[in-house]
C-alpha cells in the first residue's frame, strides 16, 4: 500500500512487563497492529480482538483511549502486569519513535 | 477431612511438545470434572517456552538455540520466555473453579496463593524464598522460579519453573532479553538477575530433592494430601489431540 509506514516500539510498564508494539500506519490511521510482550491477559484470546478493533483506528490519544476502555468493557477481560492505559502508551510511543 | 489432590509425575523430557499438550490437556480436564485437583511436576531438556503473548521472532536468539539444540515451544499462558533444561523443575497447579483456595477471579490473587507451596517447600529446604508480586518467587532481589496462569475451562490454573541447578550461561544465550527490560534494574545481564537453589544452598540439590519440598510445602499450606496418581484416559487422549493440532505445529510456537 503507497503511503504506509511501519512503526514500532517496545514499552515497559510501571509493574515492569513489556508491551511490544509493531504498527503499519496510513495517514496517521492503523491499518493493522500486532502487540506482543510478557504481560498477563485474561482471557487470552482477546489480544487477536483488541488488534482487530484497533485497525482504522486513528493514532491519536483520545480516540485510542475510548477504543481500549471499550474493549476492557465490554470483553470483560483482565490485564496483570498492564492497564488499559499502557496500551495506550505503547500504542503512542510507537508513533513518536517514528 | 482432609482434601485430597492428586499428584502426578507425567513428562515427556525429550519431547517438549508432548510436555505442553499434556500441561493444557490437565486443565482442561479438571475444568471438566473428569479428573481430580491435580499438581504436576515435570521437566524438559533444553527448550525455551514462551508466554502466548510473546514474539519468537522478537524474544528468541534462534542461531544460539541452534548451537545448543534448544527447542522453542510456545505454552498457552502468558508471562515471559523462560529457559527449560534438566536443572529446571516445573510444577503446575490445576483447581477446579471456585475452590476456596481461590474463589475469585483476580490474576494476581492466584499467583500470590498458589505460589505459596513452592515458596514453602524452597524454605524448608534452607532457601530464604519470597514471592514477589506479579508473578516471581525470588531470593534476596534474584529470582529463582517464574510463575504464570490463567482462569480458564472451568478451572483455576497456575504454574512455575523452578532454577534448582539450570545453566544459566546457556540461559543468558538463548534469549534475547531486551534492554528495555534490564536497565530498569540495574542490571546488566539477564544471569546477574537470576540464580538457582544450588546456588543460593552452595552445594548440589537435585531437582527430586526439591520436588519432595514443594510437595510438603503444598500439603503444610493448603493442608490437603497429595496421593500420587496418574493420567486419565480422557486427558491422554486430549493430550494426543493438542499435540496433533497446536503444540508440535510452528504456526503455534513461532508465528505470533
Amino acid at each position: 500500500m503507497s503511503g504506509a509506514t511501519s512503526l514500532s516500539a517496545d514499552y515497559k510498564a510501571p509493574g515492569g512487563k513489556l508491551l511490544r508494539v509493531r504498527l503499519r500506519e496510513t495517514g496517521d490511521r492503523i491499518d493493522s497492529v500486532k502487540i506482543s510482550g510478557d504481560f498477563f491477559l485474561i482471557p487470552e484470546d482477546s489480544l487477536p480482538k483488541l488488534e482487530k478493533m484497533l485497525e482504522d483506528v486513528p493514532l491519536k490519544e483520545k480516540e485510542l483511549k475510548l477504543l481500549v476502555d471499550r474493549f476492557f468493557r465490554g470483553t470483560s477481560a483482565q490485564g496483570l502486569g498492564v492497564s488499559p492505559d499502557d496500551f495506550v502508551k505503547a500504542i503512542l510511543a510507537a508513533k513518536r519513535e517514528e | 477431612m482432609v482434601e485430597s489432590w492428586r499428584l502426578v509425575d507425567v513428562e515427556y523430557r525429550e519431547d517438549p511438545f508432548m510436555n505442553m499438550s499434556v500441561e493444557e490437556a490437565i486443565p482442561r480436564t479438571v475444568g471438566e470434572g473428569k479428573a481430580p485437583n491435580t499438581v504436576r511436576f515435570w521437566h524438559n531438556s533444553n527448550t525455551i517456552v514462551l508466554g502466548c503473548f510473546q514474539s519468537a521472532a522478537l524474544e528468541v536468539n534462534f542461531d544460539a538455540c541452534k548451537e545448543t539444540g534448544t527447542t522453542v515451544v510456545r505454552r498457552f499462558t502468558g508471562g515471559g520466555a523462560v529457559y527449560h533444561d534438566a536443572g529446571n523443575l516445573n510444577y503446575a497447579i490445576s483447581l477446579k473453579r471456585g475452590h476456596p483456595l481461590v474463589p475469585g477471579t483476580d490474576l494476581q490473587s492466584v499467583f500470590k496463593r498458589l505460589s505459596e507451596g513452592a515458596v514453602e517447600g524452597l524454605r524448608s529446604l534452607g532457601v530464604n524464598a519470597g514471592f514477589q508480586p506479579i508473578n516471581d518467587i525470588e531470593v534476596e532481589g534474584k529470582k529463582v522460579s517464574g510463575a504464570a496462569g490463567s482462569i480458564r475451562w472451568g478451572t483455576v490454573f497456575h504454574h512455575g519453573c523452578i532454577l534448582v541447578a539450570s545453566d544459566l550461561a546457556i540461559l543468558g544465550r538463548v534469549l534475547s532479553v531486551p534492554q528495555v527490560k534490564l536497565t530498569d534494574r540495574h542490571v546488566a545481564s539477564v544471569q546477574k538477575r537470576v540464580t538457582t537453589v544450588r546456588d543460593e544452598l552452595g552445594k548440589d540439590v537435585t531437582t527430586k530433592d526439591v520436588r519432595d519440598g514443594i510437595v510438603r510445602g503444598i500439603e503444610n499450606s493448603y493442608n490437603v494430601r497429595l496421593e500420587e496418581g496418574t493420567l486419565t484416559k480422557s486427558e491422554l487422549l486430549t493430550a494426543k489431540e493438542l499435540y496433533d493440532t497446536k503444540y508440535s505445529k510452528s504456526t503455534w510456537n513461532l508465528e505470533k
